[in-house]
This record gives structure tokens, C-alpha cells and sequence, in this order.
């Protein structure tokens, strides 16, 4: 498995196909097409870095119809729609499906390479925030429930004192608690801790 | 220019009306914004109707047939009616036919009131609850037809009985009681003989029942098919059912001052105690075949109108097509070019190959453009003597055009300028009406923000020497000098969602009619765009 960002290609015309993924390698990226949206579903690796060219006019599952059905997954490619005519419900409705660009088949090869470029960007950054997210889920997973109580009353800015009589343990339990969590979260300061809480939605603010 | 414009207005009316006549099929479809699919789907909706009318004629099975006497006793019981009611003829001939009413119509005394209008009057209809063999009751449709032997002596009553309890379209049921109420009703018995008949057969044939009865039924069959009927009849007795006369031949009838008319006809056999008679029940059906004609023409005129816009749509699907190859061949062609400046990445075998993949894909695109001249070739001009006034008057009179005068709450002023005088012309009518549709629509779009009383639209027809010239004038925003110089050129637009193509394919018919076609500013504001075509045959034709 390559991890190089790669542009996937689906249309339905094999020398537009080809042409297009021509183009593209010689603009100096890596590409991989498929005929249809269902060959795509079939070969599909979403830990694949990369972009999604899609023509909206194909038979049997049209561009938005895989485009819709991508949206659903936790990471998904950006997606540039490509038409050859460019109609505004359909520009519309890719674009309220999350669509990145939308590109007439009458493209210039400068409008290709910057919508590659944006598309690739918005990939790399969905991914670290993915893996930010997964990696945040994962230390916050590792909390005991007792700890996470501790947590909650860390966060609402109590003293050990209180959260010792709140939770009704010993100030020393309490103590013990609170180092072991910053520890498994690999924090060392309370504003480290509470900015992290804040990155993964725990924070609610007072 | 005041009754012209009246004129316009009376068609649209005329318009109009004739959509509320097609109520199902095409009220709900606005004729300025037909598609080719919009209009299958009326086509094919008309075409259900249609269906839908045939199966209420010959849907005779449905019927419960019977005759009563004079006194309200059955007489006579066919297979419908026993369908129907439940009874074996054994059970019911000779029973008085109040037992198929509810006990409290037959206490407010319902029966007999019915045989009184139906004396009285000849028939009576209605739409009533009736009782089944066992007591089960159900939603009929009646209709009780007075009979009159030669002397004019009441002989009894025929019945017509439906279930309707499960019809809930009650516009069929409507259509159903007017035409069952107009029917001619006749008796024929095996010779061939008129038995009966009732009144509405006096007014229908021009005969008085005296006339009718005892004579063979044949005196009711036009000329032409009058030799041959007495053997149908013959087969028809030796294998009675209930059935429609004539499987889908377009059957005729006779009136007393023989002329005739369009007929449909049931024939339900019925046994009575004097044999076997078949009671044939005939609708004329002059009125209806005339508002299918009216409705046939009316779609002829909105395929017409559909052909003329999907124009549009045709090129853009060509566009499309040719669209595919030709960005396949540009990608190849970029990539070689930034191949061979970067000097980097791809082999001269690859630049060789792509090179030939951009060539195939240019040909391919050339293909379909050669694909799409042959195709329109094809289509074969058919050129007639044509009186070009008729053509702007059929045109101005498209319902798509017309709605266009009135748009969105717009008035556009329309000016018929004919000469009357002009010779015939020999041209393509459904191409000239093209060009000319275009023209209209053009200098309508032209005008589109203009106040109303500044939108004027202008046809002028008149001749020159050896040529009629028409001209489409608008009081829009006129063209540039510039726009004038491309104006013909295909892909040359000024609309948003236009293709360009309108007037560069009128230009071509006409220059394949040997005309010319222009166009110019007007002094005053606007464009006058102008056609001239040569009178009568001119030479012979590709």
C-alpha cells in the first residue's frame, strides 16, 4: 500500500479516462481510474490518502449517487464533480454534498491543478484532524471511570479538597487519580489538560 | 391592428378550451413548456383514455340486461343480470322486480314511480342502492327504458343495471348515464325482425315506432353493408354472447333520409318464453369522434410545438457528445506538451503514444459531426405550394408562442401586416415554420424587460420581384454592428441559456430554399430580421 497521495479517477469514457489520468501524472502526480462508481466501491481503500475526480453522467451509479454514499463514511477523499455540461442544480447539489470543486470537462489545465491542489490540502488536513480525533478517543479511552470523574471536576476548575469531599474519597485518592490521568493523557499542566479536553468535545465550558 | 389582436386572443381562448375538453390527459400540462417526455406521456395518456372509453362501450359483460312487462314482472334475464343480482332465470322470470329494492323504497312505493317516469317520459335513470338474491345490498346505476310495439302500445321496460359500488371515478359514472341515457334501444328476434323499440331509437333513426316494428332490422344498416348482415346476424343467434357489434371496425347506421352515422353498438341475447331476441343497444357517437378529432389535431399541433423546442435540447446532447472526444484529445495533447518542456518523466515511446491517442480521439469527435450530417439528411424535406400568410398564422398561433406574448403578466403587442395578394411559394412547411417560430420567439426574448406598451412585435409579408420577403420586427434592444457581423454564426449567442444555433439553422433552410436571410437595426429601436424566397418552384430540388 502505497501512502503517496494518488488523484482516483471514475468515468465512464475509457479515453477520457485515460486522458485525463495522462494529464494528471504529468503534472507530477500518482493516479489510479476505474470505469464505473461501483469498481471504485469495490477497490476503494479509505486509509489511501489522495483526491477524487468523478463524472456526474455515468450509467447504472452516477457521480453524486457514489459521491452520496462516500459522504457517509467517517473519511472520505475530497471530491471534484466534473460534467460535461455544467448545470447549476447538479453544481448545487455536489456542492451541498460536499464537493470540494467543480469542474466543466472544458477545464484549463491551470483550473485542474488548482482544484487537485485544494483537493489534496482539504485530504491532508481531514486526515490529521481524523487521526488527531482517533488518537484523542483513544487517550481519553484508556480514563478509568474513576478518573474520568476526577476529570469532570478537574475541568469545572475544583481544588483537590473539594473534589475529594464532591466524590467523597480521600484527598491523597484524589491526588493518585489526577496524576495517573494526566499521565496516561501525556499532559503536564492543567491548561494542557483542558486544552486537549477542549480538542476532543469535553470541555463544555463553565 | 385592433382586430388582430382580437384574433390572437380568440385563439388563445380556443386554446384553452380545447385543453379543458382533454381534461385528464392534458389539462395539467402547460403547453408552453412541453418536453418531448411531457408530451409522450400526454400522448400516451390520451391513448388510455381513449382505451378507457372503448372498454366502457364494449365492457357490455358488465351489464345486467332484463325485461320487464308492462306491469313491472320479469319478462326476460341475460347472464350480466344474473351476475348481478343472483338469480337463476328460473327463480326470477315472472317475479315482480321490486324484490331488488330496499323495503324502504319499496314502502315509499320507489318501483312503481319508476315505471310511471319511465312511461311518462320514455326513460328514467339513476343511481340508487338495489338488494342482491340473499339481501345484500349494493350501489347501482339504472336506467329503465320504455318499450313500444308498432301500435304504440306499451309492451314494457328494458333495464340497464350496473354495480358500481367499486367505481369511484365518478366522471365515468357521469359519462356512463349520459351515454346509456341516449342509447336507441331495439329487439330483434331470430327472423331478423324488429320486436320493440324505443323512443330515443325514433328520434335517432327519423322512423316512428310503427314504422320500425315488424320490419327486418336491416332497414337500419346503411347500403353498403346491408347484404352481408342478415348471415352476422344468422352466426350472431346461433352462437349468442354479449358482446360489441363490429370488433373494432368503425361501425355506421342508417337514418330514414338515408344519411348516416357513426355508431357504437351492444348486443346482449336475451331468453324469454318466445325464444331468444337481442336486444341491441346503439350510441351515436358523432359528437364524440368529432372531440377526438379535435383532440388528435390539437396534439399534432403541440408535437409540432415540442419538435420546434426540443431543437434546443438535441444540440445540447450533441454538444455533449462531441464535447467527450475533443477534451480526450486536449488532455493528451497538454500532457505531451508538458512532457516534452519539463524535458522529464515520460519516454519518447510515451509521448508517441499519447500523441496518437489525441489524434484517434479527434477523429472520433469528427465522426460523430459526419454521423450527425448524414442524420440530418435524412430527414427528408418534403416541399409543397405553400401560402406563407397561412404558415405566420399557424405560427403565431402556437400555444407556445402565444403564452410568450403573455408572459409573466407581459402584454406584447402583435401586428399582422399580410398581403393577401401573394403568390404560392414551394418550400418545406414544417421548416419554414421552424425558421419562423425562431424569428417570433427571438424578437419576444428580445423585448423581455421592456414596458408593455413599448413591446411590439411586427410579421410583414409582401413581395418583390420573383420573391415574397417576410419580415419579424421587434421593438427590443435592437443589435450592435458588432453582433450584427457574427449574428449567423453557429454558437453565437446573447442568451444566458441559449446555444446559438436558432439563426444560423434558420439562415440554412432558407439558403437551401434559395432564399436569403438578414437582418437589421431599426431607425426607431429594435430589429427587423427579414427572409426572401423564391415564387413557386424555382428549380428542381436536392
Amino acid at each position: 500500500m502505497t501512502l503517496e497521495p494518488t488523484v482516483f479517477i471514475v468515468d465512464d469514457d475509457p479515453a477520457y479516462l485515460d486522458s485525463i489520468s495522462v494529464l494528471i501524472q504529468s503534472l507530477g502526480m500518482q493516479t489510479k481510474t476505474f470505469p464505473s462508481a461501483e469498481a471504485f466501491l469495490r477497490e476503494f481503500n479509505p486509509q489511501q490518502p489522495g483526491c477524487l475526480i468523478l463524472d456526474v453522467r455515468m450509467p447504472v451509479m452516477g457521480g453524486l449517487v457514489l459521491q452520496e454514499s462516500l459522504s457517509k463514511l467517517p473519511i472520505c477523499p475530497p471530491i471534484i464533480i466534473m460534467t460535461g455540461h455544467a448545470e447549476v442544480p447538479t453544481a448545487l447539489r455536489a456542492i451541498r454534498q460536499g464537493a470540494v470543486d467543480f469542474l466543466q470537462k472544458t477545464f484549463s489545465e491551470a483550473e485542474l491543478y488548482e482544484a487537485l491542489q485544494r483537493a489534496l490540502a482539504k485530504d491532508a488536513t481531514n486526515r490529521k484532524q481524523f487521526l488527531r480525533a482517533t488518537d484523542l478517543t483513544e487517550r481519553f479511552g484508556k480514563l478509568s471511570p474513576a478518573e474520568h470523574a476526577v476529570l469532570q471536576l478537574v475541568l469545572r476548575g475544583d481544588t483537590n479538597k473539594k473534589i475529594a469531599t464532591t466524590l467523597d474519597v480521600s484527598q491523597r485518592a484524589v491526588e493518585d487519580r489526577r496524576s495517573r490521568l494526566m499521565e496516561k493523557l501525556s499532559v503536564s499542566t492543567v491548561p494542557d489538560l483542558i486544552r486537549l479536553a477542549i480538542e476532543a468535545g469535553l470541555w463544555k465550558g463553565e | 391592428m385592433e382586430p388582430l389582436e382580437l384574433k390572437v386572443q380568440q385563439l388563445e381562448a380556443e386554446v384553452v378550451a380545447l385543453r379543458l375538453q382533454l381534461s385528464s390527459g392534458l389539462s395539467t400540462a402547460e403547453a408552453s413548456s412541453v418536453s418531448n417526455a411531457d408530451l409522450q406521456q400526454e400522448m400516451s395518456d390520451l391513448r388510455v383514455s381513449e382505451e378507457q372509453y372503448r372498454l366502457l362501450f364494449d365492457g357490455v359483460q358488465g351489464y345486467g340486461i332484463f325485461m320487464l312487462d308492462p306491469t313491472g314482472h320479469v319478462a326476460s334475464w341475460n347472464s350480466g343480470a344474473r351476475s348481478i343480482n343472483g338469480y337463476q332465470p328460473d327463480e326470477i322470470l315472472g317475479r315482480h322486480f321490486s324484490c331488488f329494492y330496499l323495503p324502504e323504497d319499496i314502502a315509499a312505493g320507489k318501483p312503481n314511480e319508476e315505471l310511471r317516469i319511465a312511461t311518462a317520459e320514455g326513460r328514467f335513470e339513476e343511481e340508487g342502492w338495489r338488494v342482491r338474491k340473499g339481501g345484500q345490498a349494493f350501489w347501482a346505476l339504472v336506467v329503465t327504458t320504455s318499450l313500444y310495439d308498432g301500435a304504440g302500445t306499451l309492451q314494457g321496460f328494458a333495464k340497464v343495471v350496473r354495480d358500481i359500488s367499486d367505481r369511484k371515478q365518478t366522471e365515468d359514472k357521469t359519462r356512463l348515464m349520459e351515454e346509456l341515457a341516449v342509447n336507441a334501444m331495439i329487439l330483434v328476434d331470430a327472423r331478423g325482425l324488429l320486436v320493440l323499440v324505443n323512443p330515443q331509437t325514433e328520434k335517432l333513426f327519423g322512423y316512428s315506432q310503427a314504422e320500425l316494428t315488424g320490419q327486418p332490422v336491416e332497414i337500419l344498416v346503411p347500403e353498403s353493408s346491408r347484404a352481408n348482415h342478415p348471415t352476422q346476424r344468422t352466426k350472431f343467434f346461433a352462437n349468442p354472447s354479449i358482446r360489441a357489434m363490429g370488433a373494432g371496425r368503425d361501425l355506421f347506421a342508417r337514418r330514414k333520409d338515408g344519411s348516416e352515422f357513426p355508431v357504437e353498438i351492444g348486443l346482449n341475447p336475451l331468453q324469454t318464453s318466445e325464444g331468444l331476441l337481442v336486444l341491441g343497444s346503439i350510441v351515436d357517437i358523432t359528437e364524440r369522434k368529432r372531440a377526438e378529432e379535435k383532440a388528435r389535431k390539437h396534439l399534432a399541433e403541440l408535437a409540432h410545438a415540442g419538435r420546434l423546442s426540443s431543437v434546443g435540447e438535441m444540440f445540447s446532447e450533441l454538444a455533449h457528445e462531441i464535447n467527450q472526444p475533443l477534451a480526450a484529445a486536449a488532455n493528451y495533447a497538454r500532457a505531451c506538451v508538458r512532457c516534452a518542456e519539463s524535458n522529464t518523466g515520460a519516454t519518447r515511446e510515451q509521448l508517441l503514444d499519447w500523441m496518437k491517442k489525441a489524434a484517434s480521439q479527434a477523429e472520433r469527435a469528427s465522426d460523430i459531426v459526419k454521423r450527425i450530417g448524414t442524420f440530418v439528411k435524412k430527414e427528408r424535406s418534403v416541399r409543397l405550394e405553400l401560402n406563407v400568410n397561412r404558415l405566420i398564422e399557424n405560427v403565431i398561433a402556437l400555444p407556445t408562442l402565444l403564452h410568450s406574448f403573455t408572459e409573466a403578466g407581459t402584454r406584447t403587442s402583435v401586428r399582422l401586416e399580410l398581403d393577401q395578394t401573394l403568390p404560392a411559394i414551394f418550400a418545406d412547411k414544417v421548416q419554414i415554420e421552424q425558421v419562423l417560430a425562431n424569428l417570433i420567439r427571438n424578437a419576444v426574448e428580445a423585448m423581455e424587460g421592456m414596458p408593455d406598451g413599448q413591446r411590439r412585435l411586427t410579421v410583414k409579408s409582401e413581395g418583390l420581384e420573383g420573391m415574397i420577403q417576410v419580415s419579424v420586427s421587434d421593438t427590443g434592444h435592437g443589435i450592435s454592428a458588432e453582433q450584427q457581423v457574427q449574428l449567423f454564426n453557429p454558437f453565437f449567442t446573447t442568451k444566458a441559456e441559449g446555444m446559438g444555433l436558432g439563426l444560423s439553422i434558420s439562415r440554412s433552410i432558407i439558403e437551401t430554399h434559395r432564399g436569403r436571410m438578414f437582418a437589421k437595426s431599426n431607425p426607431e429601436g429594435g430589429a427587423t430580421f427579414v427572409f426572401q424566397l423564391p415564387i413557386g418552384r424555382g428549380e428542381a430540388v436536392p
